[in-house]
């Protein structure tokens, strides 16, 4: 990525201050982190390339990674199907394992800079289940939604990338800088009562 | 005061838990454990509201969610909440409550004269009486009414609590913690299955709370509270207490609210009141239970009748007894264990009547045993007293009246099972003679009904069913259901033989309590010709309300039936719809309310545009700046010409951050975009960016942007901010649907850019200083329509556009959302000198009409390129989506109306959007209606007021003079018709 010379502001810049919030539990039931540095990008596979485009990602991710909701890969890099044919690459930190990744793929699928338009966060804890069932849709379920699925879902009027990271459980939700606000809101208000720890 | 009152002993209340709460400002005390009813009953309270119409006296009639009658409003201020049924609410220290529909006092109530004008307030009064003159009705009647009826006040300051909506799935639904239901969920957890178990009560066990049954030899409560504690304990059971589940709805989804903190003064810090959840279930059972039906005679409303079910739960859950002398009425055996259970509470029993001849000698026979009168083939005619029962008269089976003191009567017309979530999606129960009442019909998919909702009226047949459809319906998902020995419990007698109506007594027999509809206006909607159950219930209102008629509706048809002399299954019966029971506002909201209503969308600018002080103003989802004051400016117009003039002046600098954008690479590109757009896009060169112009299908014009070619296979496209997400979609679709084999890639990157529009004679010199040294800008290397890859502020990634909205030498300047604010703050430095001035949405409104460019006012779905004088666009060299529709003849006629400019002739008035075109001289009227006005602006430049409008003709118009009629805000202005590029026509000044 680009060299910042200026001040980048995260989406919840001035909101997700670190400390603890909501019902004095002692033990908060939910842990939640904005993750502020990192770049992200879209991999779209050209016309019938995407066999060529999981095998490039695999290798960069240091594992498989499928043409399918799953999220692959490691502390720093993570894969993450968002459609048939479609990833979403998020690396941590400054980024720049993605300018490898972009000239292997050059010619085989589109890649498109999205880690400015993105927020994301890290929400795990007890109660973390409890907390996002008050917004998303989907049966997080330790029976069902199990670490490395992935899905598009919603939460707050607002579409939402969710992934189990770890059983702990860890989830990682990624949604739109614009509504990061409102979001944030949203997931403070539920979490509330289980007491928040924002780290 | 009646003598109602408190038992010495028993109940499953704590009575080492005192409770203090006040009742229409009396202090009283109750027991942890007690509804507010049954508190009431235990402070000898009998008379607790008035009736709706007739403003008649009220007691308690039920011990559940079912009660018409005794609806108070519960606490104060900010909370205060009406129409809450006090047979549900948990008492709760420094409880207050409140009776309705009283004045000047619950005992002595003046409206009560309504009673005896109640022969004139009879179904449809309000129909026949409020009619004449029509123009009283919204000044005079319907306040007057309202303040005669009306069923409390609800708080008029904002709710200061909290609600939540959850999800939660499960394998198996279980509705109601009855015996069945607890018997279901048992099986069904027992095998692994995922349950959700719900109740409505606090306590689970339903039935069994309320009655003597034994199970496995030990009382039935007990053997509730054991199975409640197995489940809590497992893993797989979620447990759902207080918790009503109010509708299904498709898919195996159900709608249901937990009364999470309703049982407290005040939720806890940081808890919700109520949470609204959406269960995802993939099996219903549904173990509702059934409802006792009251017995229609004059005066069955009196305070101290009560429901038999009710009367046992009184005595056996609360330990309170609504009365010391009590008699039974009753036309099935279930009502006889009333009198069973109130004698052995020490309850004195006067009478029991029961409707049938034939009834089993072994049922009264210890009562018999006892002393106490036993009437059979006998009826209760007519309850004496008024505030509270004194007397009863009874009819035996001579027809000799006698007259019965009792200060408390217990009735039972059988159980109506609750089938109301079979009906949601359309089910009709059928009409089962034996149990005198209707019963499941067609089901929900993935819905079975088990106990008394289905019919099961005894204890063993409930416990069974439970336990069968619990197997079954785990085994159906593939669990393997290990055998368990069914509890122990009797098959006590149950049979009933209905009683819909007493006749012959003096004075009013209600079939709706809470609607004051009796008998006698079930039998005038049958005269007066609505003879449909669907025409019953509008015109006398029976069965509306907070209980939807859950104890009248069975009892109404079937005085109809009898009325229309055909049998109960040939009246039919109307349908339930959700919700079960009322259901908060606030918790179908949830934390969706005030400004967290939806999601508010802010700019990568924000933070820059609020430290410039912006006005805001919500655009769509977005939050927008709209002007930015500046000390000594009095209103919007002032901020926004003064920006006007800046931008036409020196240098403007705003915010186009919220312009759709869409990444669009691959080999195909440029075919896709010359299909989608009317202008062709593959002749584009690297570097150069086009405006374009997209039509529907039909061939009117969807949306237009600018589209700039970054290399061979990859472009980035600019939409409408109003059609961002729409233009995505469609592009999605066209790809998708239309053209699969295009080798395209789309990702929608609006949120990843801020998008900072430069504009001004000064915009490049402003640019110049934040642009990096090796790119130059200069008007011979960055021509008008220049679009390149750039840095900026010493390395920063930016896109360099050289368009203009505002008619200036200006480019937009797009940079990863992160920086936005801060280049945006970089730009203004770089411009200080040079008289920067930020601007909003207003002076880009008021450019754009000086400028004669088309916006959403112009784009609104009726108008083509040619109207909008975008023809020449349209190309004749290719397809593309709308060219054939966009030629059908009423979209060619040169009296389309086309777009113009309008100018008043007197240059001081004003002219309003929204005015039509009128011919000088004619009419204002439809016929004579040429077009109208899209968009006005007070113009700072001409200093004037402009506008935009659609004329019959168009551009052949101009030069001629017309009228602007505004019949809404009656102004009639004359002005002239010319181009509507006011501001360069030429367009010098974009070029330079």
């Amino acid at each position: 990525m680009a060299d910042r010379t200026i001040l980048n502001r995260s989406a919840l810049a001035g909101l997700a201050k670190p400390g603890v919030i909501g019902a004095p539990t002692g033990n908060p039931g939910v842990r939640i982190r904005e993750i502020t540095e990192f770049a992200a990008i879209t991999v779209i596979a050209r016309r019938g390339r995407a066999a060529e485009v999981v095998e490039i990602l695999s290798r960069h991710a240091g594992s498989p990674v499928a043409d399918a909701a799953k999220r692959a890969g490691n502390a720093s890099l993570s894969i993450t199907g968002t459609a048939p044919g479609q990833w979403l690459v998020v690396a941590r930190g400054a980024g720049n394992e993605l300018d490898n990744m972009r000239a292997d793929l050059n010619g085989i699928a589109a890649v498109t800079d999205q880690g400015d338009g993105r927020l994301i966060i890290e929400v795990c804890g007890a109660r973390a289940r409890d907390a996002l069932a008050k917004g998303i849709a989907i049966d997080l379920d330790a029976s069902v939604f199990k670490a490395g699925d992935a899905a598009q879902t919603s939460a707050a009027h607002t579409g939402l990338q969710i992934a189990l990271i770890d059983e702990a459980p860890t989830f990682e939700m990624i949604s739109a800088r614009s509504t990061a606000e409102s979001f944030w809101s949203w997931l403070v208000a539920s979490a509330a009562e289980y007491g928040i720890e924002v780290v | 005061m009646s003598s109602a009152g408190r038992l010495p002993t028993g109940g499953l209340i704590d009575r080492a838990r005192p409770i203090q709460f006040r009742f229409d400002g009396r202090s009283m005390s109750g027991f942890a454990g007690d509804t507010l009813a049954s508190a009431l009953i235990g402070n000898g309270v009998g008379l607790v509201g008035r009736s709706f119409k007739y403003h008649r006296p009220r007691g308690i009639l039920s011990a559940g969610s079912e009660e018409p009658n005794a609806l108070a409003e519960l606490r104060s201020g900010a909370r205060r909440e009406p129409n809450t049924r006090a047979t549900t609410v948990e008492l709760f220290d420094g409880l207050e409550a409140q009776s309705q529909n009283r004045w000047p006092s619950l005992g002595f109530d003046i409206l009560a004269l309504n009673g005896l004008a109640g022969g004139f307030l009879s179904a449809g009064f309000y129909y026949k009486t409020f009619m004449w003159p029509a123009a009283f009705w919204e000044k005079v009647y319907e306040p007057l009414i309202r303040r005669a009826a009306g069923l409390g006040r609800s708080a008029s300051a904002e709710d200061p609590d909290h609600y939540d909506k959850a999800h939660a799935h499960c394998d198996i639904l279980v509705i109601g913690a009855g015996p069945a239901g607890l018997m279901a969920a048992l099986t069904a957890a027992r095998s692994g299955a995922r349950v959700i178990l719900a109740d409505e009560d606090s306590l689970p066990g339903g039935r069994l709370n309320g009655e003597r049954h034994e199970i496995d030899g030990r009382a039935g409560s007990k053997w509730a509270a054991t199975a409640t504690a197995e489940l809590a304990a497992m893993p797989n059971v979620r447990l759902m207490r207080r918790t009503t589940i109010f509708g299904v709805y498709d898919g195996g989804t159900y709608g249901a609210v937990e009364r999470v903190n309703d049982h407290v003064a005040v939720p806890p810090p940081f808890q919700p009141r109520q949470r609204m959840w959406r269960i995802y279930a993939r099996r219903a059972i549904l173990a509702a239970g059934a409802l006792e039906r009251p017995l229609v005679f004059a005066n069955n409303d009196r305070p101290g009748i009560m429901l038999a079910g009710a009367v046992r739960s009184y005595i056996n859950r609360f330990g309170v007894t609504p009365g010391q002398r009590l008699a039974v009425f009753t036309c099935s055996d279930n009502g006889w264990r009333a009198a069973a259970d109130a004698a052995a509470a020490g309850v004195s029993i006067e009478a029991v009547i029961d409707s049938r001849s034939d009834v089993a000698p072994a049922l009264g026979a210890d009562l018999v045993a006892r002393g106490i009168r036993i009437f059979r083939g006998a009826q209760v005619i007519r309850a004496l007293g008024s505030r509270a029962l004194q007397a009863i008269e009874v009819r035996d089976h001579t027809g000799r009246v006698s007259s019965i003191l009792c200060d408390a009567l217990a009735m039972s017309g059988g159980w109506s099972p609750v089938t109301h979530l079979t009906s949601h999606l359309g089910g009709r129960p059928v009409w089962s003679e034996a149990h005198a009442a209707f019963v499941p019909g067609t089901l929900p998919p993935g819905m079975s009904v088990v106990g008394a909702a289905n019919g099961a009226m005894t204890l063993a047949r409930a416990l069974a069913s439970g336990r069968d459809a619990g197997a079954r319906t785990a085994s159906d998902l593939d669990r393997t259901v290990s055998d368990a020995p069914l509890p122990k419990a009797d098959d006590e007698p149950a049979s009933v033989r209905a009683l819909w109506h007493v006749s012959g007594g003096r004075g009013p027999a209600f079939v709706d309590f809470q609607n004051d509809v009796t008998a006698k206006d079930v039998g005038l909607a049958n005269r007066e010709g609505y003879r449909s159950v669907e025409l019953l219930k509008r015109y006398t209102t029976l069965g509306m309300a907070t209980d939807q008629g859950k104890t009248s509706n069975v009892n109404a048809l079937a005085i109809l039936a009898s009325e229309r002399a055909q049998p109960v299954a040939a009246v039919g019966t109307t349908l339930n719809r959700p919700p079960y029971t009322p259901v908060a506002i606030g918790a179908l909201a949830g934390h969706h309310r005030g400004k967290d209503f939806r999601a508010t969308r802010l700019s990568p600018l924000h933070e820059w545009a609020r430290e410039q002080g912006a006005a805001f103003i919500e655009s769509g989802a977005w939050l927008r700046a709209s002007w930015f004051p500046r000390p000594g400016e009095n209103d919007w117009l002032e901020s926004a010409s003064r920006e006007v003039r800046a931008v036409r002046s020196a240098v403007g600098l705003t915010d186009v951050s919220t312009l759709g954008k869409i990444d669009i690479q691959g080999p195909d590109a440029a075919t896709l975009l010359d299909r989608v757009y009317c202008n062709t896009f593959s002749t584009l060169q690297v570097g150069r960016a086009r405006y374009g112009v997209m039509l529907r299908e039909d061939g009117f014009v969807m949306d237009d942007g600018t589209t700039s070619r970054l290399a061979a296979d990859h472009f980035v496209m600019t939409t409408t901010t109003a059609n961002a997400v729409g233009i995505m979609r469609h592009l999605e679709f066209c790809h998708q649907g239309l053209w699969p084999d295009l080798d395209v890639q789309m990702a929608s990157v609006s949120e990843q850019w801020a998008q900072l529009a430069i504009a001004g004679p000064k915009s490049r010199e402003t640019l110049t200083r934040i642009v990096d040294r090796q790119h130059d800008i200069s008007d011979a290397a960055f021509p008008y329509l220049t679009a390149r890859e750039i840095t900026v502020l010493g390395g920063t990634r930016a896109r360099l556009f050289r368009i203009s909205y505002s008619g200036e030498l200006a480019y937009e300047l797009a940079v990863p959302a992160g920086v936005g604010s801060a280049v945006a703050s970089a730009i203004m430095e770089a411009g200080k000198d040079l008289g920067i001035q930020p601007y909003g949405l207003e002076a880009m409104g008021i450019m754009r009409i000086e400028k004669g460019h088309v916006a959403g006012n112009e784009i609104n779905g009726q108008t083509t390129a040619r109207d909008l004088g975008l023809g020449k666009m349209m190309s004749r060299k290719k397809d593309y989506i709308g060219r054939v529709l966009a030629e059908r003849p009423a979209l060619v006629t040169p009296d389309r109306w086309g777009l113009v400019g309008l100018k008043p002739v007197d240059w001081t008035s004003r002219i309003r959007a929204g005015a039509h075109l009128i011919p000088i001289g004619a009419a204002a009227t439809t016929a004579n209606d040429l077009g109208y006005v899209t968009s006005v602006a007070f113009s700072p430049t001409f200093e004037r007021w402009i506008g935009l409008g659609l004329i019959s003709g168009g551009a052949s118009k101009h030069g001629t003079r017309i009228r602007l009629v505004d019949l809404l805000r009656g102004t009639d202005v004359e002005a002239e018709v010319c181009d509507p590029v006011f501001y360069d026509p030429k367009g010098e000044r974009l070029h330079g």
